[in-house]
């Protein structure tokens, strides 16, 4: 019943502002979080084959121009030696080239192509797959091969639409058949391979380092090449410390977890102006609903005397408001949430074809939960203590 | 002294250093007065001689005084707002002169509003108590509609609506007729004795016809 004489002064339309005002900072607070995480490659994304940490893979920078020389460089022994012995380097080794013939085949039916591919060895303890890198046994050997994302992307937004070709997935792709012919010394041999993953790390065509060496062993020309490519493991340490070495050296590093990358830079920057812009304006919101419920307390001011004239308690007369702001505030919190989920369905498909892994929604709905339990709580205690201060 | 309110060099701070003025008055500046449970008390005074100040003082809303009052043996001063709160649920029930009933709730919405704090009255029994003083017609009107004698009927049932060891009543039946006195009174006889509880009752003129009250000037 206080009920009744404390809603008589209530504003429909400074409800609704509120709301309005409030479902918008937790939008622009949420959405960017949720769209932070479905755009950061990291560890926590499933099915990048290349290890989880901070994993660098390093080649010589490009000279620039059209005709520059010799192409790209391969590092040297001594190059990698000195790699290994820096202090950010907490493993290194490199990639393995290949001097074998390759090709790829895939016979579905009566129909068929093949094409010729290149591998480079990658050592095991870099591979990261659910299950773990499948054993290279020469007895029973099975090619396991890792693609780089780009070649599906090339292929789902560039070749696929032009040519009036369905889009593909991993998962699909993973299951195809394949044939690899290897050849060289007078040696011909076609064995069974599989694609076991794609890395947005890569920018060759992968395979476990214990196949190519076998392979270079059996078909290859005996003349190997310096490798073109070092996979740098981190471990915990910060990125800024290899990024000098890199730069003195002329080296680059593609594919690094972490925020050295100037595209996590980015989202970064961009996530933390969005979320500054969304804090600013739900930290408005919540001083456009103080600022109403001061000024309802006031104008209810003799009700409220008159009522702890009565007896009435200030919490008691304090609970009203607050379940009221309490209601409202569960009420943004959901609408914010489907908000982010249907913002999330939109843009999580198209984002699956570029090779991102949706993430969880959880984190995101998880920090507007606890913008709203704060700004309850901190309503709820500036409430009862502006009633507490009448006579 | 506990089951009494007591007074010691009571004086409202508006009246500090006016204090020859009221020489005489059995409430203010006596060195001691008690208001013991199961007594009545009338105060009569002008208009402007503190009669609703008393009210407030002993009621604690008010601490504009110089002197003690303690209630129960307690210092009201001493006491914090929630303690205040405790005893105005079920200690002590006050009529206040300007009644302060809600306008937009009904005559009987006033009342359990009192009432729900303790639960004190049924339902039935809160309409018997109307009707008693002839406003039973009135529950469900807004009591800003009611007449002033229909409100301070109104106030005085609400006031009834809880345990309680002391009634304040300031000026209760100043709009009522005799007729209407006396059911009033009737009521409030039997609801205090049956609480054995203190009535302090102030008037400027038109008396609550209590019966067996103790006089005191202001």
């Amino acid at each position: 019943m206080p009920g009744k004489l404390l809603r008589q002064n209530i504003s429909a339309r400074q409800t609704a502002a509120y709301i309005v005002a409030s479902l918008l900072g937790l939008l622009i607070i949420g959405a960017p979080v949720q769209l932070y995480r479905d755009l950061t490659p990291s560890s926590r994304i499933p099915g990048d084959p290349l290890h989880s940490g901070k994993l660098l893979i390093l080649t010589h920078r490009q000279p620039e121009g059209l005709l520059s020389g010799d192409g790209m460089r391969n590092f040297s022994a001594e190059e990698i030696e000195k790699i290994s012995r820096q202090p950010w380097a907490q493993d290194a080794a490199p990639f393995i080239p290949s001097s074998f013939d390759a090709s790829i085949g895939l016979r579905i039916g009566t129909e068929g192509f093949s094409t010729a591919i290149f591998f480079e060895g990658i050592p095991a303890r870099f591979i990261d797959l659910p299950g773990g890198c499948p054993q290279f046994d020469p007895a029973a050997p099975e090619v396991s091969i890792i693609l780089p994302r780009d070649y599906l992307t090339l292929y789902n937004f560039g070749f696929a639409p032009a040519r009036g070709l369905p889009s593909l997935d991993e998962a699909t792709l993973r299951l195809l058949p394949l044939q690899v012919t290897l050849s060289g010394n007078g040696k011909s041999r076609t064995l069974p391979g599989r694609i076991v993953g794609f890395s947005a790390r890569l920018s060759t065509i992968g395979a476990p380092a214990e196949f190519v060496d076998w392979a270079n062993r059996e078909f290859g020309t005996g003349e190997l090449t310096d490798p073109s490519r070092i996979a740098v493991s981190t471990g915990n340490l910060s990125l800024a410390d290899a990024e000098k070495y890199l730069a003195d050296n002329g080296l680059a590093a593609t594919g690094s977890d972490g925020n050295s990358s100037r595209m996590s830079r980015f989202l970064n920057i961009a996530a933390t102006i969005v979320i500054a812009i969304g804090a600013i304006i739900s930290v408005l919101a919540v001083g456009i609903l103080l600022l109403s419920v001061f000024l309802l307390i006031q104008k209810n001011r003799q009700v409220l005397s008159d009522l702890m004239l009565l007896g009435y308690t200030p919490a008691m007369l304090a609970r009203f408001y607050i379940r009221r702001i309490g209601l409202i505030n569960l009420l943004v919190f959901f609408l914010a949430s489907g908000g982010i989920a249907a913002g999330a369905a939109m843009w999580q498909p198209p984002l699956s074809r570029l090779g991102f892994t949706a993430a969880s929604l959880w984190p995101a709905l998880l920090v507007i939960a606890a913008i709203t339990a704060t700004v309850t709580a901190l309503n709820a205690l500036i409430i009862y203590r502006i009633i507490r201060r009448i006579p | 002294m506990e089951d009494a309110i007591i007074i010691r060099n009571l004086l409202p701070a508006v009246f500090a250093g006016e204090e020859s003025a009221h020489t005489g008055s059995d409430i203010w500046l006596m060195p001691e007065r008690g208001f013991l449970r199961g007594e009545r008390y009338l105060i009569r005074a002008a208009s402007g001689k503190g009669k609703s100040s008393l009210c407030a003082f002993l009621y604690g809303s008010r601490g504009d005084y110089s002197g003690t009052i303690r209630l129960d043996g307690r210092d009201l001063r001493s006491l914090g707002r929630g303690e205040i709160l405790v005893l105005r649920r079920d200690t002590i029930a006050y009529l206040p002169q300007d009644m302060r009933l809600f306008g937009s709730l009904t005559a009987l919405e006033n009342i359990e509003l009192k009432n729900r704090l303790t639960n004190c009255k049924s339902r039935d029994e809160i309409l018997n108590m109307m009707d008693a003083v002839g406003i039973a017609d009135c529950a469900g009107r807004p009591a800003g509609r009611l007449s002033i004698g229909q409100q301070q009927r109104v106030a005085i049932v609400r006031a009834l609506c809880q345990p309680f060891r002391y009634l304040l009543l300031d000026e209760p039946v100043s709009h009522l007729d005799a007729e209407t006195n006396k059911a009033a009174a009737t009521l409030i006889d039997r609801e205090t004795a049956r609480a054995g509880a203190a009535v302090i009752v102030t008037s400027v003129g038109n008396d609550l016809l209590l019966p067996s009250m103790q006089r005191l000037n202001l």
